[in-house]
């Protein structure tokens, strides 16, 4: 069924997206007028198409926007758990992980699919484009970091980022000389038997992209 | 007495309080998301990353982010006051919706879906909007009543009760939700996940190396497979059956508790995931048994007289009126005040309004003061209205709305007389 239905998610989503404005749009303005005898029923045909909507999202796991399913932390966690992290690579050669502070609003999980297209599933002109987003964006936050710029002053105001992850700091940075390019690696960590600590932490590299010198580095591990 | 309120089960309270205070706490609270995300940044992404969506992720669509911002804000401000919130409710939301869904191009966080669950919300409020009697709508709907009919409200109450229905399929919106989260494990999995403490042992222990932090908690956790399995089976537990609680019309308040505590606990032990859900299910607390334990009861008990015949005077006082639910206002016009009160040579009837608290004297500008004051939530207006440059400007507006009431402020208005 679901197959099925990605087969047109091209026609369906935007359909559906464009749809659910209007119609909301048009049962709104006539929520309050009477229509065959009853005042009610823009009303009662709003929340019904809502709720029928998002019962059908809810039970297929699949947001249609803009009605989305909250299906968290929903897949199984196994022994193994593999992940992707972009690292910012200096002049010398010094590899310092990636603040995701940089490119808001993404964080860790998210850029690890990022992380991972980018290994497998970009083409070496979007690979490019990806590496030159994130290395310009570390540049950019660098310079707001050791300018004093950042944080903001609204910081204290603003709401709070979910994933309290490390944060580059002035000293930290202070060892690094320009940054030049942006490495991609595999994370692979396994549990131990009672699942109570870590039993193994594994990092490979898997690509370097050099921006300057625009060359795209696959490392080979077979 | 329920501490959070099942409105499927039953839509209606004898007061109003409830969905104003929904209002003002979804109003603001999505006023200051809106405000301080980051809308501009979204078009430097070289791509969409939600693929299915990407139709979305247009650079006009980005472009605008950040002017729709300043729309939806103006829209929110106008909604938390409550003034025409149909349409100000309805766009904020539609807006909001579309702002979210184009940011979803690049982002479907739980922090983003929960901003989705709220702009639902308040586009309930729109379809629903005239159940909100403590709004600015409210007010202006009054003109709609006869002079006779607001002076009866005011001096006799009423014994109507209200409806909130914005609630009560807000209700089943969270409910539906939350029962994904539980499902969403099932249709991913299988059950074997819910018959160890495993998996919320590995989420915690792969969290503190995706994040470089380490929780007191989150390692306790790990290190008791009991407590994990505990933790995890009745997170999912209470995720599938609130929505059972709300349809079969039964106490919600456990559930809610529960899901409240279910969040805190991922605080402690992940990070500050889904915090805006805490703030969508607090809407669904009692508000009006809390504030009716922090209002004034008739102990302290006020009178208030006012001009009968001034229809401006008994439409300012309605909100006032809806506030009072401790009835520790009595209102009275000229025509049936108590002559103790009254009958003496500072009290000129004529000239202003008058609120008696212990037998002395308030008129005019001071009249509202006491009457502010009378309400504990107005305390920071109450300090605010004795400052004597505000004082200064209070009594002058004060005066001139008096003095000129005949004449740029409708008395003695009837709708009959006018149709």
């Amino acid at each position: 069924m679901l197959e099925l239905l990605s087969d047109f998610r091209n026609i369906i989503f935007p359909v559906f997206f464009v749809g659910f404005f209007v119609g909301t749009l048009v049962l709104l303005a006539l929520s309050d007028r009477e229509i065959l005898s009853d005042r009610e029923i823009a009303r009662k045909a709003w929340v019904g198409g809502f709720i029928l909507v998002l019962v059908a999202v809810t039970v297929l796991g699949s947001t249609l926007i803009p009605i989305v399913e909250m299906h968290k932390f929903s897949h199984p966690s196994e022994e193994q758990n593999t992940a992707y992290e972009f690292v910012v690579v200096d002049a010398d050669g010094n590899e310092l992980f990636y603040d995701y502070r940089a490119t808001p609003p993404t964080t860790d999980s998210r850029s690890s699919t990022v992380a991972w297209r980018t290994v497998d599933d970009y083409s070496d002109q979007e690979r490019m484009e990806t590496a030159e987003f994130y290395l310009s964006n570390a540049k950019e936050y660098r310079s707001a970091i050791e300018s004093g710029e950042y944080p903001p002053p609204t910081d204290l105001i603003d709401p709070p980022r979910y994933v309290d992850d490390e944060q580059w700091t002035a000293s930290t940075l202070e060892e690094y000389e320009e940054f030049e390019s942006i490495r991609i690696y595999e994370r692979t960590l396994t549990v131990n038997e009672d699942n109570t600590a870590l039993e193994s932490h594994d990092e490979q590299l898997l690509l370097t992209i050099d921006v300057d010198d625009k060359s795209i580095t696959e490392h080979d591990h077979s | 007495m329920s501490a959070f309120i099942n409105y499927f089960a039953d839509d209606s309270r004898s007061s109003p309080i409830n969905l104003a205070v929904a209002r003002v706490v979804l109003g603001a609270y999505l006023l200051w998301r809106v405000i301080f995300l980051d809308w501009g940044f979204y078009q430097e992404w070289p791509r969409a990353l939600n693929i299915g969506i990407d139709f979305l992720h247009r650079d006009v669509l980005l472009a605008l982010l950040p002017y729709q911002r300043w729309l939806v804000a103006g829209l929110l401000v106008s909604f938390i006051v409550g003034y025409k919130i149909k349409w100000s409710g309805g766009l904020a939301s539609l807006l909001l919706l579309e702002m979210l869904s184009v940011k979803a191009t690049v982002y479907l966080s739980g922090t983003v879906e929960s901003l989705f669950v709220c702009s639902y919300f308040v586009l309930l409020f729109a379809f629903f909007h005239d159940d909100d009697a403590m709004s600015a709508d409210a007010v202006l709907r009054t003109k709609e009543k006869s002079l006779e009919q607001l002076n009866r409200f005011l001096k006799e109450g009423s014994n109507q009760s209200y409806r909130m229905r914005p609630f009560k399929w807000a209700l089943v919106i969270v409910g539906l939700m939350y029962l994904g989260a539980a499902w969403g494990k099932l249709l991913n999995g299988s059950f074997d996940i819910y018959l160890s403490g495993a998996q919320l042992q590995r989420d915690i222990l792969y969290s503190q190396v995706a994040t470089g932090v380490t929780r007191p908690i989150g390692e306790f956790v790990v290190q008791y497979e009991a407590l994990a399995w505990l933790g995890f089976v009745g997170t999912a537990l209470v995720q599938s059956l609130f929505i059972v609680a709300v349809v079969l019309g039964v106490t919600v308040t456990p559930f809610v508790l529960g899901l409240i505590g279910f969040h805190v606990a991922v605080i402690l032990t992940l990070g500050l995931y889904f915090i805006d859900m805490i703030v969508v299910l607090s809407l669904f607390a009692a508000w009006d048994v809390v504030y009716r334990k922090l209002a004034a009861d008739q102990t302290n008990a006020v009178q208030l007289v006012y001009d009968e015949r001034c229809y401006f005077c008994a439409r300012s006082l309605y909100l006032f009126k809806h506030l009072d639910i401790n009835d520790s206002v009595q209102f009275y016009t000229q025509s049936d005040a108590p002559s103790e009160l009254v009958d003496r040579d500072e009290v000129d009837l004529e000239k202003e309004m008058y609120l008696f608290r212990d037998g002395e004297a308030h008129g005019g500008y001071d009249a509202f003061r006491h009457l502010f004051k009378q309400f504990r939530i107005f305390a920071p207006i109450t300090l605010l209205m004795a400052f004597p440059l505000v004082r200064l400007v209070g009594e002058r507006i004060y005066e001139y709305i008096a003095d000129n009431r005949d004449r740029h402020f409708v008395c003695s208005y009837d709708p009959d007389e006018t149709s």
